[in-house]
Order: C-alpha cells, then structure tokens, then sequence
C-alpha cells in the first residue's frame, strides 16, 4: 500500500540513476547507480507482483551488477566517444529530450498497456534512456550496461501483463546472461589463449 | 520418458560434458557428430506417444515435457525439422576436423542447438523469444574466443537480437488479446507492428541488416556461417508457426504486402551492395541477406505455393552455407579474404574457389545450380502478383552473379600458368561433395522436395 502511494519515488529514482549511468566515467558509481536503479525497478515491479516475486528482479539486478564490478580492472573507463564537458552537456541535452518524449507519450501508451502511469512513466523512462545510453557509447561495458537498462524498463511494463514465474526465471537468466556476458567481454585479452 | 528430454536436454548436458574434453578438439568434434547422428536416427526409431518395442522391451515416449506450468512439445510432425537440424549440426561439426574450428565449437555449438530446439518446442511459443535470446548469448564467446579481442560487429549482434525480445513479447500478450477478442482493432495492429519489429530484428530485416556484413568481416567465416543459418532457419520457422497459430494474423490485409515489399529490399540492397563489395567475407553475408530476403518473398505469396516454396529454400540454403564458409574458412588460413588475395588461387586451390563460385551462383539463382528451381517457381508465382518485385529481384541476384565473376576474373589472374593443387585431401573430397550436392540439387530437386515438405506437417493449417 504504502508503496503504491509513493509511486512517483521510484521515477525520479530512475530518471537519476539512468542519468547518472549515461554521465558517469566511474565504474564503482556506474554499478552503484545500476544497483539503486533495479531497486526502483523492484518497487514498481512489486506495485502487481508479490513482492517475493518481485524480489527476485532485485536480487538478479544487484547480482548483475556485481558480475560486471568483478570484471572491471582499471578504475576509470577508457572511453574516447562524448567525453569532457561538450561531450556531457550532448548527452545531458538528449537525456532531456528523451525525458520530454517519455512524459508526452506514456499517456498514449496507456491505451495499448494497462499500466498505472508511474509504471509507464519508469518503463518508458528506462527503455528511451537504455537506447540512448546504446547509441551514445560503444564499449562492451556501456552496451551491456545500455541493454540492462532497457530491459528492465521492458520487465517492468511486462510485469503489468504477465506474471509467470517461468517468464521471471527465463528473465532473470537473460540478465544474468547478459552481464556474464559483459563480464567475458571485459576480460577478454589476447594472452589469454597461452592459458588455454 | 519424453521427447524434449531426449532432442533438447540430453544435447544441452551432452554439451557441458563436452567443455570438459575440449583441449581433445578432435575428440570432441567426432563425440558431437556421433551424437548428432545418434539423434537423427532416433527419430527413425523412436515413435513418440504410442507403445515402442524393443525385444522384451517395451516403452512408451511422451511428445511433451512440462515445467513450471509451461510445454515443451515435440510430436511426430517435429520430426523433419529435428532430423533436418541435428544433420545440419552433425555435417558442420565432422567438417569442423578440416576447418580448424575453435575447441569450443562442439560445446557451444550443440547447446545453442537444444536451445533452439527448445524455442521451436515450447508452448505458448512467444516463450521461444527468451530462448532464443539465451541462444544468442551463448553464442558470443564463439565469436570472441578467449584470446581474440572484441569487435563492435559482436556487440551489434547482442544488440540488434537482444531488441527483438521484448516486441515479441509484448507481441504475444496482444496477440492473445487479439484472440480473446477479435473485434478489437487496437490489439490487432498492435500485435501485427510488435511482431513486425520483433522478426525484423531477427532476421535482419532492411534496414536493420548492417550488423551482419560487420560480424562476418570481423569474426570467422566458419562460426558466423553455422550460427546466422542455425537462426534463420529457426526464426523463418517460428514466423510460419505465427502464421500457422494465428489466423487473423494470416488474413490481415497488408501483411503479404509488407512481406513482399520487405523481401525485395532485401534482395535489392543486398544485392546493390555486393557489387562494390570486395571483402570475401561481406559478400557472403550479403548473400545471407538476400536468402533472408527470398524466404520472406516466397510468405509474401500469401498461398500455399509460398509456404512450400519458403520450406524447400532450407534445405538449398543451409547447404549454400556450409559449403561457402568451408571453402572461406580453408581460404582464411593462408589468404587475405578479398579479390586482391585471392589472385591466381584458381591455380593452386581450385576446390576452394569453385566452391565459393558455386555457393555465390546458386544464391544468385544461376540455372542447375540449388536454388534455381525453387525460385523459378517462386519468381513465375510472383509476377502474377507484382512485376515490379520480379524487377528487384533480380537485380539482387545479378549482384551476386557479378560478383562471382569478379570472384572468377580475379582468382583466375595468374602469371604462373602452372596447375600445382595444394588443397589438403579431406578439403578436396568434402569442398567435392558439397559442389556435386548443389549441382545435384539444381538438377535433381525432386529427389529432396518429398522430404523437406514434411517440414509443414507441424503447421496444422499448412498441411
């Protein structure tokens, strides 16, 4: 209940932490964002689901990110793409955009998804923020990093409609997949093949 | 005992026994073809839902397997695909002992199978979406070996297949909407525009194709070729189980349209590209593109001339493929894959190089080559509808046809007159046998029409 009536928290949660993702040069801050984010992932996920359930939405994500915080080496991101201010003022400028676009549309997305408008707001929020994040960077960390995002802006409107314990394990497996993934990637140096 | 637990489960757990033996890549490779075939020839032996008997033995294999409330069904009419599949892996695992395939390739290559397997069996099938999705994500590290870096083809890839997920997703809760209430119009063309853009993903739809072109220049010929087949003959397959499940998805007005126009760009582009394309590599996989493109030509016929037409491509397609990125993968060793390194290699490799001639040409189409007759017929049934799709069409396939010469002139450009072969034995003999079978394809298609037409037995309303 109480969580139903502070709906509007896990928004501005996510607005802030899909933002921060997309500024930050930091992995330790990248991957804490990530883990607040699926927390305001959990919450609105929990607004239809038991929250037993939807736990495990915070359990996997917190587990993501600490898959891909294990792999990483070096402590800033060696990134060559929207660095310095004009890089981070590009992205903060179409971060806005896409907040502008999300509020203009999730109303009209009402009508196809039975949602309550903090669910659409968050969902949409994250999936517009996940593809900007995949078109503004291309390190492997960034893309996966991009790609959890917008699935968990997906899971959370998916949640409105479906709530199969099967389809949050396959889920879950796909998140947890994809951040392996990113963690293999990460790691990947060519003196690794001597090893083998 | 069940039939997913034997064509999904047993595989998949065979896969992980087999990451324990592969420093013995050999080993491996030979195990895996060996189960590969031990599956096909259960499917000869085992019938599935009636009493077997074995001498005193007798035993009874139920089609499905249940787990956590959801199906894995694979009945008798499963059958042609599963025997069509598990060859298709075991040929490409046995000539893996002459393409210097990396020691993963058994392991994930029989797991992305199953997982393949399982998405054509599960039931409600829009759970195939997250299968596939693992399918693909198992699927990185034989892209990117340990030891090799990353490419941004890879991450494309993972990208572009990791989108189509959720709209077919959401796709089936519309469609189940749709059938719930057929009057309401908002379900309809919601369901019709998700499921649109989640096959669009898939099968690298235009303009959603660049990813392709990049992962196959920059990963090898060999692993791209056997995951973009194993892929597109699943997702073509699971788009005719839509078709077939969905009736109102078959009548929507527009949707053989959208298929016809959708595939003649393809070819069209495809085909344009390729032309001023040189990587070897890049031309194969504009050739992938435009099979792609014919298949989805042969749905946008909307009749059952289309379905049979869509199926009989497979089997072309699959062996196109294998024979192409055999001869590329034998190419890569000692080669630069473009025009300029395959100079004068007529004289010295001729088996490679009338293998990648022949596998261009039967994509273009050439006559008494694999694809001619089926497209023959797809072409005549065509231009009864549209003229203009004729046009693009071929335009694609002399692309290609003119690539092949390029191919040619280049490989045939040698001041060395001499003929010295180099190609190892077992490239000759297998590069020899791939050639004979698109020629005897071209030639002899009745020989496998019988076959691959059972294909559409598991499509009830296709029979």
């Amino acid at each position: 209940m109480i969580l139903a009536q502070l709906s509007f928290v896990p928004v501005i949660l996510l607005m802030a932490t899909s933002l921060f993702l997309l500024l930050s040069q930091d992995w330790r801050r990248i991957f804490i964002a990530v883990a607040v984010q699926y927390l305001g992932v959990f919450w609105l996920v929990a607004l239809v689901w038991p929250v037993g359930l939807a736990a495990v939405k915070l359990v996997v994500g917190w587990m993501c990110a600490a898959v891909l915080g294990a792999s990483q080496i070096e402590t800033e991101l060696d990134e060559q793409r929207m660095v310095g201010t004009s890089g981070r003022l590009f992205m903060l400028l179409a971060a806005g955009i896409v907040w502008l676009l999300v509020f203009s549309v999730s109303s009209a997305f009402q009508n196809w998804v039975p949602a309550s408008s903090s669910m659409m707001l968050g969902g949409l929020m994250l999936i517009g923020m996940g593809l900007l994040h995949l078109g503004m960077h291309n390190s492997p960390l960034r893309v996966i990093v991009g790609l959890l995002t917008l699935i968990s802006g997906f899971e959370i409107i998916y949640s409105v409609v479906e709530n199969s314990v099967l389809v949050a394990g396959l889920l879950a497996v796909i998140n947890l997949g994809l951040s392996l993934m990113g963690s293999y990637l990460q790691i990947l140096s060519p003196e690794e093949d001597s090893l083998e | 005992m069940s039939a997913p637990l034997i064509w999904i489960f047993t595989p998949f757990v065979a896969a992980v026994g087999f990451w324990f033996l592969k420093k013995q890549r050999k080993l491996n490779l030979i195990l895996g073809a060996s189960l590969c075939l031990l599956l096909v020839l259960l499917t000869f032996a085992l019938q599935l839902d009636i009493p077997n008997t074995i001498g005193p033995l007798t035993f009874q294999i139920s089609s499905t397997f249940s787990l956590l409330g959801r199906r894995f069904v694979l009945d008798a009419s499963q059958t042609p695909f599963l025997r069509l599949i598990y060859s298709f892996l075991g040929v490409w695992l046995l000539a893996g002992l002459i393409s210097a395939t990396h020691h993963y390739f058994t392991t994930l290559g029989l797991a992305i199978t199953a997982l393949l397997v399982a998405a054509i069996a599960v039931q409600p099938f829009l759970y195939a979406a997250l299968l596939i999705e693992m399918a693909v994500l198992i699927s990185v590290p034989l892209f990117v070996p340990p030891g090799s870096s990353i490419t941004q083809g890879v991450l494309r890839y993972v990208i572009f297949q990791t989108l189509a997920m959720p709209f077919i997703l959401y796709a089936g809760w519309a469609a189940a909407g749709t059938e719930a209430n057929p009057a309401n119009e908002r379900f309809l063309l919601q369901a019709v525009l998700l499921l649109s853009l989640g096959f669009s993903f898939w099968l690298a739809v235009f303009p959603f194709y660049t990813w392709v072109p990049k992962l196959a220049e920059e990963t090898d010929a060999y692993v791209f070729g056997f995951v973009i087949s194993s892929l597109s003959l699943v997702i073509l397959l699971l788009g005719m189980d839509f078709l077939n499940t969905y009736v109102w998805l078959w009548e929507f007005r527009g949707l053989s349209d959208a298929l016809r126009l959708v595939g003649a760009l393809m070819v069209a582009t495809g085909g344009i590209w390729v032309v001023f394309e040189r990587n070897l590599k890049r031309i194969f996989a504009y050739a992938v593109i435009i099979e792609n493109g014919f298949s989805l030509l042969a749905l946008g016929l909307h009749n059952s001339i289309g379905l049979e037409v869509s199926v009989l491509l497979f089997l072309p397609h699959l062996v196109v493929n294998f024979v192409w990125v055999l001869a590329l993968s034998g190419l890569s060793d000692f080669t630069e894959l473009n025009n300029a390194g395959v100079k004068g290699l007529m004289h010295t490799h001729p088996f490679i190089m009338l293998a990648i001639l022949s596998g261009c040409l039967s994509i273009g189409g050439l006559p008494l080559l694999a694809t001619f007759p089926v497209r023959q017929v797809l072409l005549e049934n065509m231009a009864q509808e549209s003229l203009l799709i004729i046009v693009w069409a071929l335009v694609g396939s002399f692309g290609l046809i003119f690539s092949a010469f390029r191919i040619l002139a280049a490989s045939i450009e040698s001041v060395d007159e001499r003929w010295t072969i180099l190609e190892s034995w077992p490239q000759r003999v297998v590069l020899s046998a791939g050639i004979f079978l698109l020629f005897v394809l071209g030639v002899a298609p009745q020989w496998f029409y019988p076959g691959m037409l059972r294909l559409l037995d598991a499509f009830e309303r296709f029979r």
